[in-house]
């Protein structure tokens, strides 16, 4: 509070990768200039991602909290006049449902959402990690430090804990590891400070390569305290006085604020010889990696660490044996890490009653897809894939409906809309094909063709075989081309089974996770959308119009004979019979256009062959629920 | 005491050495699992997915080159799930490999095709991806085609191993390629030609050129010779085709592929001159032809009193025949090139470096890039992969020291002091070493004949050590013919102003003063021209005998190729000039009797008449034709394909 009685404004503006995008550093500039012009006495602040990326640039003010959505350089002058001036609200800037959707018609009289905690997509979430975010500036240690920051391992050093003692705390906690797998982080830990040798070695790995997904670069450029943190903690644990942190350069400010981080815990002595006075020594260096997908597999990181080529290697050994350098190496996600002074600092019984029964805790998610509130969700443990679509994530885009959601990367699977009642834990997701992954949801549509769907996924696993077995190398070439094949209406009714052969093999005889797991999204896409696959090779029909193969035909009883379809059409295929149009279907490339021109919908997109599809007849999966 | 440990492979018992894999556990017991990626001595790389096996209470198929056999392992090799495996792994990889094996050299010995025989994939279900091209490498000696690359990464690992490293993968999935630094030419890349990348490709990805064109290589004929062009003295295959020599290889001890530098490899590519085949005479400044009868009364005519000049790379046959020679003619001026650099006292060293854990290089030039005994270089770096301890001492700074525990550069006579001997040094590094040394069990040193005494006397008479000589058969002149000979001699020889008689190919560079020089060698070289009587002689692959190696061990030559008509073996000269003056020569055959190395050391401090930095020169000259060689080659188009 100000001398003179009045609360003194802050504004946290989030400066995430999104929102910087939409050019949030230059809005804090120029609220701070804007500050300084009018002599108001404001603190802007520059913070991590706050999550709701669709509505970014984001601010929230403090003390009052309110959150203003899309805000442009043009309202800074209202900003700092009504909020930092006198503790008003800019009500315009408040977020809004902005359409009527059938979900939210209950809402429709609720007004503007005025604070966080108001906004349907933060009321579901758990925020344990995300939580410093919105209340640190990533640059200065000091407010990590104000929120309680450094408390647990100060907690450790200070009480004197046994390594073991922290260790049997991980355990207790029930936390796993967030990279996939989900292997239990305690069993590693353990496995590590078991190991021989002297040196031991801390790895985080922040390589997230994975489509749509931005969870560890979001923690590592808004809260990297909480890495450093969980990783000095793990380094007292298993013995270990060298730690990595392996970045993509892809990520330039995750770098810096890493970077910063590491400058600013060295000058306080939380990091160097003898911490806290305890006898403790641990340095932390970072790793620049060129962005390769398969440098997120463990081995191959390691390798890529010494200065290697990134190439995965059979396990055993297994990197708590046998990691960089051949160190015994405790190699764990960037958000495994940033549990860690959570479950040290509150106890293992406080996380450990978040989640699941063999899950524990929460999980970040990046959201992306044709859903209407994307961006960055922690969420607990068990929460229902319904939740997370409809209600953090406000249901599918423009009315469309829910085909399928793709979850856990080029590794995961598709889970169709009827099985969206799924908890969200390692165990559930798998037993329906997909799995956890480094947390990617990507929302599907009926748009979304899934054999393309499959095909998208592959290809970009094609681009990031690291080449070194064939299984991967080949494997995922030659299923791509049969997808190919299909997508382009070639396929044969062979084509299935032989997909499922490659999948398989695959399966078992690649070298690494990566080559292991990537026949996964045909794998989970064949499971529950085979038909989606026979309609393309027999009736040459893509049910989401998105191949281009299906044959497209005016339905002359209703068409008004406007002629759009006529004008649009590339190459001069709609042929004008004067008291109709038709299609020459010689000419006919396909390309949908006369479909989305048509003002009344009358040109019908079929199947070929004799059985022309009936639209009405396809059933299309995941019906959305009545009058919820 | 070595770890053992059990395991049950297919149902057989086998017991290893603890560390050792389940690939090569299976092979003691005479099991073969099949692999296109394993190279033994390195780690396993895992790569290849066809040594996939089956290992009770592993949920899924592991690759045996990659682990280590434990103890109660229960392993099985060839199930129904593996064969489908493999079959589908090499299913894949026949679909980005030229499907058509009748028109590939490689057909007979190609691995790939001998694993896919066995598990009977003809062709893949897949069709033909063409990936890969014949890469336009103008480079006189080997052939790249990454058509036919399966990525099996030997070359690259080989390459990186031997420390030259400069093959590399590049790029990522289907477009990964097996390419230098860049995508370099080979010979900007620091490549020295050594071809150990060619000799471990499994398939027709490398080859050599010259014998690019030259028939199917199941067709050669091979035989086990011996390069006799530098000290090394490396064990060669030599195959023959149609009485050509098409290919040199480096010979295969216990599955582990040996060295070859480019001279030893793609030497008999090289135009070293035109090849003697009928003796010469001088005439003004050119030579012409005479008959062996000839020639041959001319040298008895001279040969009383004459002196004689033999060079360390004749085979021991030879120069035994040279000796019982000498001794019947009652030649006094009698030396050999090893008194050049070494006293023969230091040729007579012999020690094997097979179980040593400590191995000190003093004084010696190691280089693969300039290849200065490339070969010693190569196999000094095996041992310290294998484990062993490396220490350097030298005048300059080595390649090899990148691989060593210690390097010490300095004075060398100083530091073999200070390390081996009893004086102590303030040095942190010599002290470390020192300790090194100290502590290892058997430890070798390698050396320079210079400084063969000083060591002696430093670390004493019963220290492993090996002198290295920079001719092939130094040894096994030393050992046959030391009672004859005597350092320092050649100094007299070859200023001896009567007929001297050069048997065998020598320094080129030594000043002869004679007025009437016989030489005795197979090509019409610079060297050559100094010669008033040329007599022909034959190649190293013409000659069949033994020499002694710088270890001191005996190998055998076979004979690869016939004599070309009116060439003679140093032996049948001598022993016709003999026959010539009527004079007997006690011809002994046992050449085991003959070079054992008898007495014991004695002090001589000969160092040997050519100073340090002139020892390598005939080392260079073959580099320099080698380089030469590669500089002028712009040849692009080369088929690779049987026509």
């Amino acid at each position: 509070m100000d001398p003179d009685g009045t609360k003194r404004q802050s504004l946290w503006v989030c400066c995430g990768t999104a929102c910087r995008a939409g050019g949030s550093v230059e809005l804090a500039d120029k609220l701070q200039e804007e500050a300084k012009n009018n002599n108001i006495p404001v603190d802007v602040i520059k913070t991590g991602c706050l999550g709701m990326c669709q509505k970014g640039p984001l601010i929230k003010t403090m003390p009052d909290g309110y959150l203003y959505q899309k805000v442009k350089t043009k309202h800074t002058a209202k900003i700092i006049d009504y909020t930092a001036k006198s503790g008003f609200a800019v009500r315009e800037l408040f977020y809004r449902i902005d359409d009527l959707d059938y979900y939210y018609k209950r809402d429709i009289f609720s007004g503007p959402k005025e604070k966080i905690e108001d906004l349907p997509f933060y009321q579901k979430q758990l925020r344990l990690i995300l939580e410093g975010n919105e209340r640190i500036a990533p640059e200065n240690i000091h407010y990590y430090i104000a929120q309680g920051g450094y408390e647990a391992l100060a907690k450790i050093l200070s009480e004197k804990w046994e390594p073991e003692k922290v260790i049997d705390e991980i355990m207790k906690s029930g936390l796993r590891g967030r990279g996939g797998a989900g292997f239990p982080a305690g069993i590693k830990w353990r496995a590590t400070r078991q190991a021989k040798g002297e040196v031991k070695v801390i790895v985080a790995n922040g390589d997230e390569g994975d489509p749509g997904a931005f969870m560890d670069r979001s923690i590592m450029e808004g809260n990297p305290h909480c890495l450093l943190e969980g990783m000095l903690i793990a380094g007292y644990a298993v013995g270990a006085n060298y730690g990595f942190i392996y970045v993509r350069h892809e990520y330039p400010l995750a770098l810096k604020n890493i970077s910063i981080a590491i400058q600013q815990v060295k000058e306080l002595g939380l990091i160097g010889k003898n911490i806290l006075g305890s006898g403790f020594d641990f340095d932390i260096s970072i790793r620049e990696g060129a962005g390769a997908f398969v440098c997120g597999e463990e081995t191959a990181l390691l390798v890529s660490i010494e200065g290697k080529r990134g190439f995965p290697s059979p396990k055993p050994p297994f990197p708590a044996e046998s990691g960089v350098w051949a160190f015994p190496t405790c190699i764990n996600n960037i958000e495994t890490f940033a549990n860690v002074p959570y479950i040290v600092k509150h106890g293992a019984e406080k996380f450990s009653s978040i989640g699941t029964e063999n899950s524990k805790g929460t999980k970040v998610f990046a959201l992306a897809g044709k859903i209407k509130n994307t961006g960055l969700i922690e969420v607990p443990m068990g929460i229902t894939l319904r939740e997370i679509i409809y209600d953090i994530g406000g249901g599918i885009k423009d009315g469309k409906r829910l085909k399928a959601v793709q979850v856990g990367g080029p590794s995961g699977g598709c889970i169709p809309a009827d099985l969206i009642d799924v908890e969200v834990d390692f165990d559930s997701l798998s037993s329906v094909g997909a799995i956890m992954g480094s947390g990617g949801i990507i929302v599907l549509d009926e748009d979304d063709c899934m054999v393309s769907i499959a095909k998208y996924f592959l290809e970009f696993i094609k681009e990031e075989s690291c080449g070194k077995c064939p299984p991967c190398r080949i494997g995922s070439y030659q299923m791509l081309e049969i997808l190919t094949r299909i997508t382009e209406g070639k396929g044969e009714m062979e084509d299935i089974d032989r997909l499922e052969n490659i999948a398989k093999s695959m399966q078992v005889s690649a070298l690494c996770g990566l080559g292991k797991t990537a026949p996964n999204p045909v794998l989970s896409t064949m499971r529950y959308f085979r038909d989606e696959y026979e309609e393309h090779i027999k009736h040459k029909y893509c049910r989401a119009k998105s191949c281009r193969i299906n044959t497209y035909k005016i339905d002359n009883d209703e068409c008004f004979l406007c002629g759009l379809c006529k004008k649009v059409c590339p190459a001069d295929a709609v042929i004008d019979a004067g008291d109709q149009y038709i299609i020459d279907q010689e000419k006919c490339i396909k390309c949908k256009a006369c479909y989305d021109a048509c003002p009344i919908d009358v040109i019908k997109s079929l199947g070929s062959g004799e059985e022309t599809i009936d639209k009405s007849t396809i059933n299309l999966k995941g019906e959305l629920r009545d009058g919820a | 005491m070595e770890h053992k440990v059990t395991l049950t492979i297919d149902g057989k018992e086998v017991c290893v050495p603890e560390g050792t894999n389940v690939l090569e556990a299976a092979r003691t017991a005479g099991i073969e699992i099949p692999t296109l990626c394993y190279l033994k001595d390195f780690l396993g790389f895992g790569a290849c997915r066809i040594c996939l096996v089956e290992i009770e209470g592993f949920r899924a198929p592991v690759t045996a080159c990659t682990t280590i056999a434990k103890d109660g392992m229960k392993i099985t090799t060839n199930s129904p799930r593996l064969q489908q495996e493999r079959k589908f792994v090499l299913d894949l990889i026949f679909s980005m490999h030229p499907p058509e094996c009748g028109r590939c050299p490689k057909l007979g010995v190609c691995d790939l095709r001998k694993i896919a025989s066995k598990n009977k994939v003809a062709k893949s279900s897949f069709g033909y991806t063409e990936i890969g091209h014949t890469v336009d490498d103008p480079n006189p000696f080997i052939y790249r085609d990454t058509r036919y690359c399966i990525l099996c990464g030997k070359c690259v690992r080989i390459c990186q191993g031997q420390g030259t490293s400069v093959l590399a993968f590049l790029g990522r999935g289907v477009k990964m390629t097996v390419s230098t630094p860049n995508n370099a030419l080979l010979k900007d890349s620091g490549c020295t030609f050594c071809g150990s990348c060619v000799e471990v490709c499994p398939v027709n990805a490398l080859s050599e050129k010259p014998k690019v064109g030259k028939g199917r290589e199941s067709k050669y004929k091979r035989f086990e010779c011996v390069c006799l062009e530098c000290g090394d003295a490396c064990d060669t295959i030599v195959s023959v085709y149609q009485n050509e020599v098409v290919k040199v290889n480096a010979k295969v001890k216990d599955d582990v592929h040996g060295y070859l530098c480019a001279v030893g490899r793609f030497g008999f590519t090289l135009d070293r001159g035109k090849r003697i085949t009928a003796p010469m005479k001088r005439k003004g400044l050119d030579f012409e032809e005479i008959t062996w009868d000839e020639a041959i009364s001319t040298i008895a005519e001279r040969i009383k009193g004459s002196s004689m000049l033999l060079s360390a790379k004749l085979l021991n046959e030879d120069i035994m025949t040279a000796k019982a020679f000498a001794k019947a003619l009652q030649l006094e001026d009698i030396a050999s090139t090893v008194e050049l650099y070494s006293s023969y006292n230091a040729m007579k060293s012999k020690a094997e470096i097979d179980d040593t854990d400590l191995i000190i290089v003093v004084g010696l030039s190691l280089s693969q890039k300039k290849r200065l005994f490339p070969a010693l270089d190569f196999d000094i770096r095996r041992k310290v992969r294998l484990g062993s301890k490396l220490i350097v001492v030298s005048g300059e700074d080595l390649e090899v020291s990148a691989v060593a525990e210690f390097k010490l550069i300095g004075d060398v006579r100083k530091l073999i002091n200070e390390l081996l001997g009893k004086e102590s040094s303030e040095d942190n590094s010599i002290a470390g070493a020192k300790k090194l040394y100290e502590s290892a069990k058997s430890p070798v040193i390698i050396c320079e004949p210079s400084y063969y005494d000083e060591i002696v006397c430093a670390a004493g008479e019963s220290t492993r050590l090996v002198a290295v000589p920079y001719e092939s058969n130094a040894k096994g002149v030393a050992a046959v013919m030391s009672d004859v000979l005597e350092d320092g001699k050649i100094k007299a020889v070859v200023e001896s102003s009567k007929m001297l008689y050069v048997v065998g190919e020598v320094w080129p560079n030594i000043e002869f003063k004679s007025d009437f020089i016989v030489m005795q060698k197979p090509y019409l070289d610079a060297q050559a021209d100094k010669a008033d009587l040329l007599l022909p002689a034959p190649t190293s692959w013409e000659m069949e005998g033994s020499i002694i190696n710088l270890f001191g061990s005996l190998t055998k030559l076979q004979k690869a190729l016939a004599m070309p008509e009116g060439v003679k073996t140093y032996s049948e000269v001598l022993q016709e000039i003999a026959k010539a003056v009527s004079v007997d020569m006690d011809l002994s055959k046992d050449i085991e009797a003959a070079i054992e190395i008898k007495g014991k050391y004695e002090k001589t401090d000969f160092k040997g008449i050519l100073p340090l930095s002139e020892r390598k020169l005939h080392m260079d000259a073959l580099n320099e034709l080698i380089d030469d060689t590669v500089e002028k080659f712009n040849v692009l188009e080369t088929k690779s394909e049987v026509s």
